[in-house]
């Protein structure tokens, strides 16, 4: 009777936590480069009271034994890297990836960080920036002062004119052999762990890496109509997983009340 | 001797501790780290029955609660306050109390006094490594507090919170408002462990989960009950028994 119980409320805490990635998705709905998560589950573990395949004596073994479950729990809160919409802007600075690859850029302490979320600007001294104010690095050099006109283009080549001349460069991208593995920050980054593998650089457009859209913004990839059935599945589990519960302390009251 | 009745009054006893403790984790709301009770009970023998030919059985054993506290880590709420403080990791704010002694809390939900000094709602000044912290009025900057807990003001640097860990957490003491003493010998506070941030703007919300305290909720009333139901029927035996033998007549 316990042992339900239990599981009930084990349930019930799994499907809390599923609705908070669902509600952080669909809170970043409109987050340029985000990516959304999923909750994967994973059943407890399993109380054996007549193992399967026991020997029962005289030649005969147990077919099929007693296994009770307890519960379920979450294991991974997976990221889907899936691309998202491409949503012009035309803005110069403003860089779509489309495909695989993010940008590098360093962080206050002096360690790298990735991003999807292409919106760069120029500090004062013509440093090319992330919204927060972090360098973006990879092969980006400073804007010259005077300069008119900036062209990225789809293979990472970019080109400034304008007063001071013409200045051509490559910028590259990085990419990883286990992105789901990557940890993420918050402000749009992610660090590289043990799990993500080493970051790789290459050139937008070969090796399988993403290409570069300027004046367009990368959409995040949720889809509202998907959470939302997300949500009234997990509503409904939670929901369920309360009807065990109250069933459960039931069944206790009627136990109890044998004796009268 | 009816050993039963016992048995029974202290299993209802033992689930009223569990109950008041459920209601205290219940009753936290959304205070700022507040950490959770448990409890866990604990056989204890009562009474040592004899026989006639002086064999030994097993002693009547009843159930006490032991009650424990839990420092797990608990969510991460954003208010954006520029004084709200929490603690991602182990560990502990340190603050002073009136007599001076040291306390520890996880709650950083702080503010300023008159003297511009950081202070808890009592009105205890937090302590960094070098005495409680002291602001500057006259300047502008707006307080900043690093991952390790680095406190500046603007770009002036006014000190590092102090944050404590212990070995063995579950000895400090409690005394007034939920600040923990660490009264016990041999408990020293060790700084902070590598991987412990402080996160500005974020409160550490209780770390209770109300569904499995209501679980507890169910499971421990119908324990009491199904001992309440031991106690009435011992009682009616007894009874019957004395009115059927006791009878003169």
């Amino acid at each position: 009777m316990l042992r339900a119980l239990y599981s009930a409320a084990a349930g019930m805490e799994s499907q809390q936590m599923n609705l908070d990635v669902i509600s952080n998705n669909l809170a970043n709905v409109n987050t340029t480069g985000f990516k959304k998560s999923k909750v994967e589950f994973q059943e407890l573990l399993y109380q054996t009271t007549r193992a399967p395949g026991a020997d029962l004596g005289s030649g005969n073994q147990v077919p099929t034994g007693i296994q009770v479950g307890q519960g379920s729990r979450p294991v991974a809160t997976a990221r889907i890297f899936t691309n998202g919409d491409l949503s012009q802007t035309g803005e110069q600075l403003d860089v779509a990836v489309q495909g695989n690859g993010f940008f590098e850029v360093q962080m206050p302490d002096g360690s790298n960080a990735y991003t999807r979320d292409g919106a760069f600007k120029t500090d004062s001294n013509g440093r090319i920036v992330t919204s927060d104010g972090l360098p973006v690095i990879g092969g980006f050099q400073p804007v010259p002062a005077g300069t008119t006109n900036i062209t990225i283009g789809s293979n990472g080549n970019v080109t400034y004119t304008g007063a001071a001349g013409t200045t051509t460069f490559q910028v590259q991208l990085v990419r990883f052999n286990n992105p789901a593995g990557l940890e993420s920050e918050g402000s749009n980054l992610y660090k590289e762990t043990a799990a993500s593998g080493t970051p790789e650089l290459g050139t937008p457009g070969s090796n399988g890496f993403g290409t570069l859209n300027q004046g367009y913004l990368e959409l995040s990839n949720v889809s509202v109509v998907e959470e939302m059935v997300n949500l009234i599945q997990a509503q409904r589990a939670y929901e369920v997983n309360s009807k065990a519960v109250q069933a459960c302390d039931e069944m206790m009251q009627q136990s109890n009340n044998l004796i009268r | 001797m009816n050993v039963s009745l016992y048995q029974a009054a202290a299993a209802m006893n033992a689930q009223s501790r569990w109950q008041e403790l459920i209601t205290e984790n219940l009753a936290a709301g959304t205070t700022p780290g507040f950490c959770k009770r448990n409890v866990s009970f604990a056989d204890v023998a009562a009474a040592s029955p004899t026989t006639m030919n002086g064999a030994n059985p097993a002693n009547f054993m009843i159930p006490v609660a032991v009650t424990s506290t839990s420092f797990q880590q608990g969510q991460l709420r954003a208010t954006g306050g520029s004084l709200d403080f929490a603690i991602e990791g182990s560990g502990f704010f340190t603050v002073q109390l009136p007599n001076g002694d040291r306390a520890y809390t996880r709650d950083g939900e702080f503010q300023l006094n008159a003297k511009n000094q950081l202070v808890t709602k009592e009105n205890y000044p937090v302590l960094s490594d070098a005495g409680p912290v002291q602001l500057d009025p006259s300047n502008p900057g707006t307080v900043s507090i690093s991952a390790t807990g680095q406190i500046s003001q603007g770009s002036d640097v006014k000190g590092h919170l102090q944050v404590a860990t212990f070995s063995n957490p579950s000895q400090l003491s409690e005394t007034d408002y939920g600040y923990l003493l660490a009264s016990q010998p041999g408990m020293t506070p060790q700084p902070a462990a590598a991987g412990t941030s402080v996160r500005q703007g974020f409160l550490e919300a209780p770390n209770t989960s109300p569904t499995s305290e209501m679980s507890g909720l169910i499971n421990t009333m119908r324990i009491y009950e199904a001992n309440q139901k031991v106690l009435q029927m011992q009682n009616d035996r007894m009874g019957s028994v004395i009115s059927a033998l006791g009878g003169t007549s």
